[in-house]
């Protein structure tokens, strides 16, 4: 009776002892309390603590990655214009021991601490520098600021990302500002019509240039040519003429008529009647 | 007597066990004798008490608290409306005096709440709206410093609370005060794209007059130059012609006259003679 009794004794002290082992996953790390009080860190893998009521452990899931989201909001920018805007915020846990004795409820405080950085950051700039260039520093800008305040809490959080998912004007107002939009292609489509007009007119203007100089330098020097021909013809006359000076001029004038007669309609009238002149012939 | 030491034992370790407590790194207590608190316990771990009934342990979480304010609408001190929300972190520092001033978590949340609200309104109506856009943005906090202060130290001294933040969430307008804001923007918007379309035509009409421009200066260039070459040209072939004139002046004369009648007299020239003209004969020689 008394081994047997011992038997179970033995058995329950060794299953007691068994609730001292941690298998840890590989995603987690496990925060150990000895009374309650944080003693250490276990790492993934097989771990040994204490059984209870002496130890006890918290399994943190700290490679999950975790959302936190605010909602969306139409909030006031600097200019006294109104956006509306939605943020999500990624995180993971950063401190395990933080993120356990830290924050009673860290989703909450991710979310309210993204979506006041926002706000302030909104308000303090105007709303073509937040639609136009700002989603990027928007970003940036909330993370930073919501990382500082959520290290100063302790929470244990770190952010991995913040999403701006919408970041538009009001739906009342949104046609405005696509006009703005198309205004500026606007703009860009009547720069470059001109340039496309300039690029045409000012190569035309250098063509015609190159052809008025090209005709010139032509004429000028066919005028050459004919001149000197004339004078070559003339050199020659001039020898002809010194030896027998009536002769030539005689041939010469028999030679224009002749070539000029049958060009002509000859009329032969009397001194002192009317002529009647031949038609034009299909002129 | 082994039986009479065991039941000591067993009743020694008995009361033992029923003195002592473990307190969790979550967590917070107040010891009270018969209802009346006696100490706190701040440091987790293992503590002492006398067994129950005499002495029992109320516990809190030590952990910070989110406190939301939903929206709710202020005045500024220009007497503009907004719609704010805010939230506090706060988390229970004395639990003494929480558990004296509140009792309850719930409760204390509430009444932290209240003064959230009652401070949040009057520090912002202490605001210009200009002022808390522009500067108290660029600042890093949307309230005035003065608001978490007074928060801070109401909540410390009354309830046994540590605020560690407050902060606006959301800043916003009324919904009735939202169309005439639309209206601004709309107009501004106009006014925007009025302006880039301008800028486009007087850009547009720029590049077209320097292109005309261009033109026609490289036009002018071009007449100048061709100018230039055909003057030159004349000139050489006037002086050729002046040497030939200045070797025999008669003849040249005679047969430049005799050239120019060739070019003038073209075809379909109607030349009108008398019978007895001499240059009748040489003229329709070999004519019908």
């Amino acid at each position: 009776m008394s081994r047997a009794l011992s038997a179970l004794l033995g058995v329950v002290v060794v299953a007691w002892a068994a609730t001292g082992l941690m298998v840890v996953g590989p995603d987690e790390v496990a925060v150990v309390l000895r009374f309650g009080a944080v003693d250490r860190t276990a790492a993934a893998g097989l771990g040994l603590r204490a059984p209870w009521p002496l130890e006890a452990d918290e399994r943190v899931l700290v490679t999950a990655s975790r959302k936190a989201e605010p909602g969306a909001r139409r909030l006031l920018t600097g200019d006294t214009n109104l956006v509306d805007l939605e943020v999500a915020a990624q995180y993971v846990v950063g401190d395990p021991v933080a993120w356990v004795t830290g924050l009673a409820d860290p989703d909450a405080a991710v979310a309210a601490e993204a979506l006041a950085a926002a706000t302030e950051l909104i308000a303090a700039l105007e709303v073509d520098v937040l639609l136009t260039t700002g989603r990027a520093a928007l970003e940036q800008g909330i993370q930073q600021r919501a990382q500082a305040r959520l290290d100063q809490l302790g929470a244990g959080v770190r952010l991995t990302s913040i999403e701006v998912r919408e970041l538009a004007p009001p739906p009342a107002v949104v046609d405005a500002f696509n006009d703005v939009s198309s205004a500026r292609g606007d703009r860009e489509t009547l720069a470059l019509s001109a340039d496309a007009y300039a690029s045409q007119v000012v190569p035309d203007a250098r063509g015609q240039a190159a052809r008025a100089v090209e005709e010139a330098t032509g004429a000028a020097t066919v005028r050459t040519r004919v001149a000197q021909a004339d004078i070559a013809r003339f050199a020659g006359l001039v020898a002809v003429h010194e030896h027998a000076p009536e002769a030539t001029k005689l041939e010469l004038q028999q030679q224009t008529l002749a070539g000029i007669g049958p060009r002509l309609e000859v009329v032969v009238a009397r001194a002192g009647t009317e002529v009647e002149l031949p038609r034009e012939e299909g002129r | 007597m082994n039986r009479q030491t065991l039941l000591i034992g067993a009743a020694l370790a008995l009361v033992l066990g029923a003195s002592v407590f473990t307190m969790d790194a979550r967590e917070l207590g107040v010891v009270t004798r018969l209802g009346a608190p006696v100490k706190t316990v701040t440091e987790p771990g293992l503590n002492l008490r006398l067994p129950w009934p005499v002495e029992q342990v109320r516990r809190y979480d030590s952990r910070s608290r989110m406190l939301s304010v939903e929206a709710i609408e202020v005045l500024t001190q220009d007497k503009k409306n907004l719609v704010v929300e805010a939230f506090a972190v706060w988390r229970i520092q004395d639990p003494l005096r929480f558990l004296e001033a509140v009792g309850t978590a719930e409760l204390g949340a509430a009444r932290l709440e209240d003064l959230v609200v009652s401070r949040l309104a009057a520090s912002l109506g202490q605001v210009a709206y200009a002022d808390l856009l522009a500067v108290r943005a660029e600042a890093g906090s949307l309230l005035p410093a003065v608001a978490l202060a007074q928060v801070k130290e109401g909540a410390a001294t009354r309830l046994g609370i540590e605020v560690q933040e407050l902060r606006l969430r959301h800043l916003g307008l009324p919904l009735q005060n939202e169309q005439s804001i639309y209206e601004r923007m709309r107009a501004e918007r106009r006014r925007i794209a009025n302006a880039y379309r301008s800028e486009g035509e007087e850009q547009a009409i720029a590049i077209r007059a320097r292109a005309d421009r261009e033109a026609a200066e490289i036009l002018a260039g071009a007449d100048k130059d061709a100018a230039v070459i055909t003057a030159r040209s004349e000139e050489a072939s006037a002086r050729l012609y002046a040497g030939a004139y200045a070797q025999d002046p008669d003849f040249y004369r005679f047969l430049r006259t005799l050239d120019a009648a060739d070019t003038v007299l073209d075809h379909g020239t109607v030349l009108v003679l008398t019978p007895d003209h001499p240059l009748l004969d040489v003229l329709t020689e070999g004519r019908p």
